[in-house]
């Protein structure tokens, strides 16, 4: 019987454990996608959502725009930017305190991923992968690039600097109904 | 005397073989890509005026493509193919969705773009689309496009 107790006991205690770990490793939303690229990022710093609702709802709240990355577990250029930059302590904090992040799997919403590209082809900004979006919390694209270094380099944007343009351009509300892309985001 | 210098630098640009007069030119694949993966290895193609957009009166072909796809590479291959093999009588338009696009290639992208690249359009010399569909497309089958738009500006020539 002691020995039951003490088992039922390790059992809760290891549960805990296991609970404590996960929230360690899985600090964001993604915990428990069934996408390996989405699931991969749930150790990430940065508080990343899936797409849907809950992102749009958090960003209005908050009146942040929305930083959207769209990747892929095949995408080298993708793997980089979560090597060098979504897992850098400092450009998370930046990220969660400037934006609300989400992540889309390239794979897993085909439909969506055209949607995105299809926004910043006719907006006449880069539409390859990987895509960074910056979106309005009603949903308008007015902003994006493609793979963003950690440090500007070869005339490239860094992605510090993207990031500052995309939250300037934020402020400048009659632009942003002027020049964007409208899309389709469940209510 | 300038109706006669227009013909005589028509002729002159036929006979070296540019079509400076007509866009782009000197396309070439670049020789760095890596085929063996979706590596980023910079524009799939280059060439002249690679900015330039739809000419009437002549077939053209357009490809879409993004530097990083894989599938995009494979068509850009296709590409230079059909390049070296219709460059006298087909206007080839290059759109890397990468690089800032001249207003000329926005158009073509707002109208057919769809979201998927490599996205691939033959438009006959009216401009009225003969192929427009994303994903690669075999060479052959372009060809039977060509001969298409070939046949229509023959015969609306009569």
């Amino acid at each position: 019987m002691k020995n039951s107790v003490g088992t039922f006991a390790l059992l809760i205690a290891t549960t805990l454990a296991g609970t404590d770990t996960a929230q360690a490793t899985a600090p964001n939303h993604l915990g428990g996608q069934s996408s390996v690229y989405l699931a991969r990022a749930a150790g990430q710093p940065v508080d990343w959502y899936p797409w849907g609702v809950e992102a749009f709802k958090r960003a209005k709240e908050l009146d942040r725009p929305i930083l959207l990355d769209v990747g892929a577990v095949w995408c080298p250029w993708c793997g980089l930017m979560d090597r060098e930059t979504y897992t850098n302590p400092e450009t998370a904090e930046y990220v969660n305190q400037h934006f609300v992040a989400v992540k889309v799997d390239f794979d897993a919403s085909p439909k969506l991923v055209a949607q995105l590209q299809r926004a910043q082809a006719v907006l006449n900004l880069p539409a390859g992968l990987p895509l960074t979006s910056f979106i309005t919390p009603d949903g308008k694209l007015y902003f994006g690039a493609g793979y963003l270094p950690s440090e500007g380099k070869g005339g490239k944007q860094s992605f510090k600097d993207a990031a500052e343009q995309a939250l300037k351009e934020y402020a400048n509300k009659r632009k942003i109904d002027d020049e964007s892309f409208q899309l389709e985001v469940a209510k | 005397m300038i109706k006669k210098n227009i013909l005589l630098y028509g002729l002159l640009s036929l006979l070296l073989g540019t079509q400076t007069l007509f866009g782009i030119d000197n396309l070439k694949l670049n020789s760095k890509l890596d085929y063996q993966s979706d590596s980023l290895d910079g524009p799939l193609i280059t060439g002249d005026d690679a900015q330039s957009g739809f000419i009437p009166g002549k077939t053209n072909y357009v490809i879409i493509y993004g530097e990083g796809c894989f599938n995009s590479k494979r068509q850009a291959r296709r590409t230079i193919e059909l390049y070296n093999k219709y460059r006298n009588q087909v206007h080839f338009v290059v759109v890397d969705l990468d690089v800032k696009r001249s207003p000329e290639q926005q158009q073509l992208v707002k109208q057919y773009y769809e979201g998927s690249i490599p996205h691939v359009l033959v438009l006959d010399a009216n401009g009225r689309p003969l192929y427009n569909s994303a994903g690669e497309v075999d060479s052959k089958h372009i060809e039977a496009v060509f001969a298409q738009s070939f046949s229509r500006s023959a015969a609306s020539a009569k």
